[in-house]
């Protein structure tokens, strides 16, 4: 029984490791650049700007939130636009709406005139790098009542879920593994306490 | 794939005379890719969990979590000495430790009012914003508290996000110590990953399931990082 409850923990350990490797590789890259803005992110410098004329759907000023978004998309879908709307915001003395748009890599703002029905559309090329960070973030806390409006961004919540459930799942049975190594549970357990003491550590110092 | 339980042998005896074997270079390297990988695995534990529990609660907002209503504001006007130096970092530094403050540090780059000097610190958990009335000399320190949660979802984005754009080098020692802290759990993941690609790469038994994960795995990530642009240029 122990045995075959070591083999199965030993193999799903590995196996979901291997699967889980690449995406840990990106949140840790993020983590890296998100530190240091200093690090320079490549990407477009150019930005591409086009105006077009679009179909205004009605009520749009009126609506709020996910339903506001959801109208918003039938001006992107005019444009050719695809991504996750960031926020809306709008103008009412102006009467105009502006709306960044992004997808992994790249940035869209929309500039709608709500009363002349001209949109206009800055683009620009962010990059890979840029990319790992927008996923590192996305969709997180902010505008909620509006986040997940473009469906990859609600697989990609999914998916980041999935990312902690299963890293959680490995650190657990990483911790069996190395238990039933009766050589290495002292060497283990010094490095367990002293990574222990120094996340106290610094939490109290820096939250005190 | 040998499991410990198999590997429970005696103790070799070297027949007199006859030197043990050392270990080659490659079964050296596979012993200790083996024990960093759980040593760092062990030694960065707690933080590996911090930021995986905190990453979830920021991509939902569960109301047992929600701490901004919880948040308990105070206020309190001081007198203060008029900060004798020019520079905005080094008023703001010169007020905190009249007010006793720590954290990071935000300076506004235009103030409202030039007989007025306005600054932020921040820390986990608690933000304050300090108004100085350079007229009166009194300073007026408004603190927003947050509880658990707040702490616990603001060291996940603690020093990043007010970071964007912003040019200026950290200011606050345990800001730096939280920064480092936290590449070091960046490059103890990377490390891990990498090594684990490793011991993976020497079983040879069953290199084809493994292959179809790792392969699953950048797969997903390369749709996302990539993919999902090119797909949207092809249309």
């Amino acid at each position: 029984m122990t045995r075959t409850f070591y083999i199965w923990t030993r193999d799903l350990h590995l196996y979901v490791g291997l699967a889980l490797g690449p995406l840990v590789l990106l949140f840790a890259i993020s983590v890296i650049l998100l530190d240091h803005p200093s690090i320079p992110l490549g990407g477009a410098r150019g930005v591409r700007k086009t105006q077009a004329v679009v179909q205004i759907p009605e009520n749009l000023e009126h609506l709020e939130g996910m339903a506001r978004a959801q109208a918003f998309q039938q001006i992107m879908r005019q444009l050719g636009v695809v991504g996750e709307i960031s926020y809306i915001n709008y103008n009412p003395n102006q009467h105009r709406m502006l709306a960044p748009v992004f997808k992994p890599g790249s940035e869209v703002t929309l500039d709608v005139n709500l009363s002349t029905h001209t949109a206009s559309l800055e683009e620009r090329k962010t990059g890979i790098l840029a990319a790992l960070i927008y996923l590192h973030k996305s969709p997180g806390p902010h505008n909620a009542d509006i986040r997940g409006n473009w469906s990859y961004t609600r697989f990609w919540r999914w998916l980041a879920d999935a990312t902690v459930y299963l890293l959680l799942f490995v650190s657990a049975s990483g911790i069996y593994l190395w238990w039933v190594i009766r050589a290495e549970r002292k060497i283990g357990l010094l490095l367990l306490g002293a990574g222990a003491l120094s996340f106290m550590g610094v939490i109290y110092a820096i939250a005190l | 794939m040998p499991s410990p339980f198999d590997s429970e042998r005696p103790p070799e005896v070297w027949p007199e005379g006859v030197k043990a074997r050392r270990r080659s270079w490659g079964e050296t390297i596979n012993v200790w890719n083996a024990k960093l990988h759980y040593y760092s695995g062990l030694c960065l534990l707690l933080f590996i969990w911090l930021f995986s529990f905190t990453g979830l609660v920021l991509n939902h907002r569960w109301a047992i979590s929600n701490f901004w209503p919880k948040r308990v504001e105070s206020t309190f006007t001081q007198k203060v000495q008029p900060p004798g130096v020019n520079s905005g970092m080094a008023r703001a530094e010169d007020l905190m430790r009249q007010l006793h403050l720590r954290g990071e540090v935000v300076v506004t780059d235009s103030p409202a009012h030039p007989e007025q000097f306005d600054f932020r610190v921040y820390k986990p958990a608690l933000m304050t914003d300090i108004r100085v009335d350079l007229r009166n000399n009194e300073a007026t320190v408004h603190q927003i508290r947050l509880n658990v949660w707040g702490l616990m979802e603001t060291l996940h984005t603690f020093d990043v996000e007010k970071r964007e754009g912003a040019s200026t080098p950290r200011t606050w020692l345990l800001s730096k110590i939280w920064c480092f802290t936290m590449d070091a759990v960046a490059v103890g993941l990377i490390f891990m990953v990498l090594s684990s690609y490793y011991m993976w790469f020497r079983l040879r038994k069953i290199h084809l399931w493994g292959w179809i994960a790792l392969a699953s795995g950048f797969a997903v990530c390369g749709f996302f990082v990539a993919g999902l642009n090119w797909l949207h240029r092809l249309r």
